[in-house]
């Protein structure tokens, strides 16, 4: 289980985050919902140990990101696409997965699950934006991590490629593998996620699991939305 | 952290910066040579003038008079000597030329050799070669380097060379560290790898030191090709002055006992090792610097996203030692001389064939390369600051 206890994060005098406390079990998807600059990402790179300085405690199976090479053994993130190099490959990119992970998986197995043999060898910029993320997907099943943050995943994606994601996301939940994501595609939140985290005031402002049968956008609106002429100006929207 | 060498090798064999980088230096260095300008060689008046006050000083003054008829005798080959240098002006490959000087010079030792020192320096040959000198314009002997077989040349004797002696080390700094992948993107990556972080560093030095050893090698290797192609290979065990005389100066270049450098003999005196010996030393020493100059960019790195902080700060570091040459550093890290981080910046010592007795070469080129320093830093600082207001703006 990836356990997060009373973590709280602050950039100068900014408090980002306040005493978040969240658990993650096995083989679920987790959803992760805010407006921007509610600190979704910076959850995310705080359970990556990227923030240095937080106060807390975060552990993935009772092991912390001390202890280095255990903890990012069980982990995988990669913020967003653009991170990956420009000149490199997807296929230096599972090479290295593969070996730093000491993964087991058959690279040619995730290739054609994913199917991303058509670009295998293409240097990533010559890739488009859905070519990238399902590199990024190719990446997190080759290292056979059991928990994997994604940041936004689906973003500047079509709904071809949004489907495909959604799928593979399904398949790695499949696997028992466990996915923290960060999203503003609620609709698509509310299909593949088993809990929903919404961050407000730098805590959890609410949490909520598909048995309950609430949707997303409705707890979207009720929590961030403050200006009631906007929601009936959405409504009217929707309905039209 | 094999996985990491393996991907970080192939992500520098796939940059282009890569190549441009090796382009370039091998145009830095292979253009003067096919314009056939860059081969300098060694001698300067500088050098030929503090040698000469050195001996002056070693001098009894009270044994420099009388024996007017030597002095004479010897006047006459001075005169001689530099007639056949006037006559050899302008032929830089003409071999009377080098041979007139050092008859010149020979003539001067005998001169000083009998205590005709004063007389010398108030003769009407000295007068006559230091004004003939000046006329011309010659601070330099000029010698073709295709006498020497598989002989290394570097051209850092032209004018515009010194800026860049410290323009290659900044540039193996800054390409060092953003293709190790020092850089905020690409260490987030890395970062998240489930490998230790002394082997981390390790791999991050390693790669730097790899790009290094391939610019080194790709700067060097027309340069020896080209002279191996026209002089034949020569022999590896081939001698290479380390040192000449009292080691008043530090000293690198190619020669055989015996062999004559401007006025000194090449003697026991003088220290030799053999090419083997000197491709060790050189590798030492980039070895040496690469883990040096990797060190310190890890360390800022650590501290700052930014990567203009540890490449400005790394660039400093190199840069300001060389400024002074070897002794700083001998006063800051107390090591040998020729295991000194850095010392292999200096091209001009280590690579090139020099023999100047008397004063490093890179006292030719401080002030220049001061202020370089002092036009990089507000370079640096306003790129900083250019890059600090674009950023908050967006």
């Amino acid at each position: 289980m990836l356990s997060v206890s009373d973590v709280s994060v602050s950039y100068g005098k900014l408090k980002v985050l306040s005493n978040v406390n969240l658990e993650i079990p096995m083989a679920t998807i987790t959803g992760l919902v805010a407006p921007n600059g509610y600190g979704k990402t910076t959850l995310l790179r705080t359970i990556a140990g990227l923030i240095p300085f937080y106060k807390g405690i975060v552990t993935i199976d009772g092991i912390r990101a001390s202890q280095r090479i255990s903890y990012y053994k069980k982990l995988f993130f990669i913020e967003d696409s653009s991170v990956l190099n420009p000149i490199m490959s997807p296929l230096d990119y599972l090479l290295l997965v593969k070996k730093a992970w000491q993964s087991g998986v058959d690279i040619d197995v995730v290739v054609e699950t994913v199917r991303i043999g058509g670009f295998l060898r293409k240097p990533i910029n010559k890739l488009s934006l859905g070519m990238k993320q399902q590199t990024v997907i190719a990446m997190c099943l080759v290292s056979d991590a059991e928990y994997i943050l994604l940041d936004e995943p689906m973003n500047g994606l079509d709904p071809t490629n949004t489907a495909i994601m959604a799928w593979q996301l399904k398949l790695m939940r499949e696997q028992g593998k466990s996915i923290f994501m960060s999203s503003h595609l609620l609709s698509n939140v509310d299909e593949i996620t088993d809990q929903v985290v919404f961050l407000k005031d730098g805590g959890i402002a609410k949490l909520t699991s598909s048995g309950q049968g609430i949707r997303s956008s409705d707890t979207y609106q009720e929590l961030y939305f403050e200006d009631e002429g906007l929601v009936l100006g959405l409504d009217v929207l929707a309905e039209r | 952290m094999v996985a990491l060498l393996i991907f970080d090798l192939k992500r520098l064999v796939k940059s282009k910066a890569f190549y441009v980088c090796a382009v370039f230096l091998v145009a830095l260095v292979f253009f003067p040579i096919m314009t056939n300008q860059g081969f300098m060689e060694t001698f300067t008046v500088k050098a030929y003038n503090t040698m000469w006050q050195s001996l002056y000083q070693s001098q009894d003054p009270a044994s420099v008079y009388g024996k007017p008829d030597e002095l004479i005798e010897i006047d006459e080959e001075i005169i001689d000597a530099l007639k056949a240098l006037i006559a050899a002006e302008g032929l830089h490959d003409n071999p009377g030329r080098l041979e007139a000087i050092i008859r010149l010079e020979k003539a001067q030792i005998k001169a000083v050799e009998q205590g005709f020192l004063d007389e010398w320096y108030g003769s009407q040959a000295r007068v006559a070669f230091v004004e003939e000198l000046s006329k011309r314009g010659i601070y330099e002997i000029h010698e073709k380097p295709e006498l020497m077989p598989g002989s290394i040349y570097v051209p850092w004797s032209l004018s515009w060379t010194p800026y860049f002696l410290w323009l290659i080390p900044s540039l193996f700094v800054y390409l060092t560290l953003f293709m190790s992948g020092s850089d905020s993107r690409s260490r987030q990556t890395d970062n998240l790898l489930p490998i230790n972080l002394v082997g981390m560093l390790c791999q991050r030095l390693l790669i730097g030191m790899v790009f290094v050893f391939a610019m080194v090698a790709a700067s060097l290797l027309p340069a020896f090709v080209w002279a191996t192609a026209r002089n034949g290979p020569g022999v590896l065990n081939y001698p290479i002055v380390k040192a000449i005389g009292e080691g008043s100066g530090q000293v690198v270049g190619v020669g055989r006992p015996g062999d004559e450098v401007g006025s000194q003999a090449i003697s026991g005196q003088t220290e030799f090792m053999s090419a083997g010996q000197y491709i060790i030393q050189f590798l030492v020493l980039i070895t040496f610097a690469s883990l040096f100059v990797g060190v310190i960019v890890m360390l800022v790195s650590r501290f700052t996203d930014n990567p203009l902080v540890p490449a400005g700060i790394s660039v400093a570091i190199v840069l300001i030692p060389s400024f002074s040459g070897y002794s700083s550093l001998r006063l800051l890290w107390l090591l040998p001389l020729d295991l000194a981080p850095i010392s292999y910046l200096d091209y001009q010592n280590v690579i090139g064939r020099f023999f100047i007795p008397g004063s490093p070469p890179t006292a030719f080129v401080f002030e220049q390369g001061l202020l370089i320093m002092i036009v990089s830093a507000l370079v640096l600082v306003m790129i900083a600051c250019i890059i600090a207001v674009v950023m908050r703006r967006a």
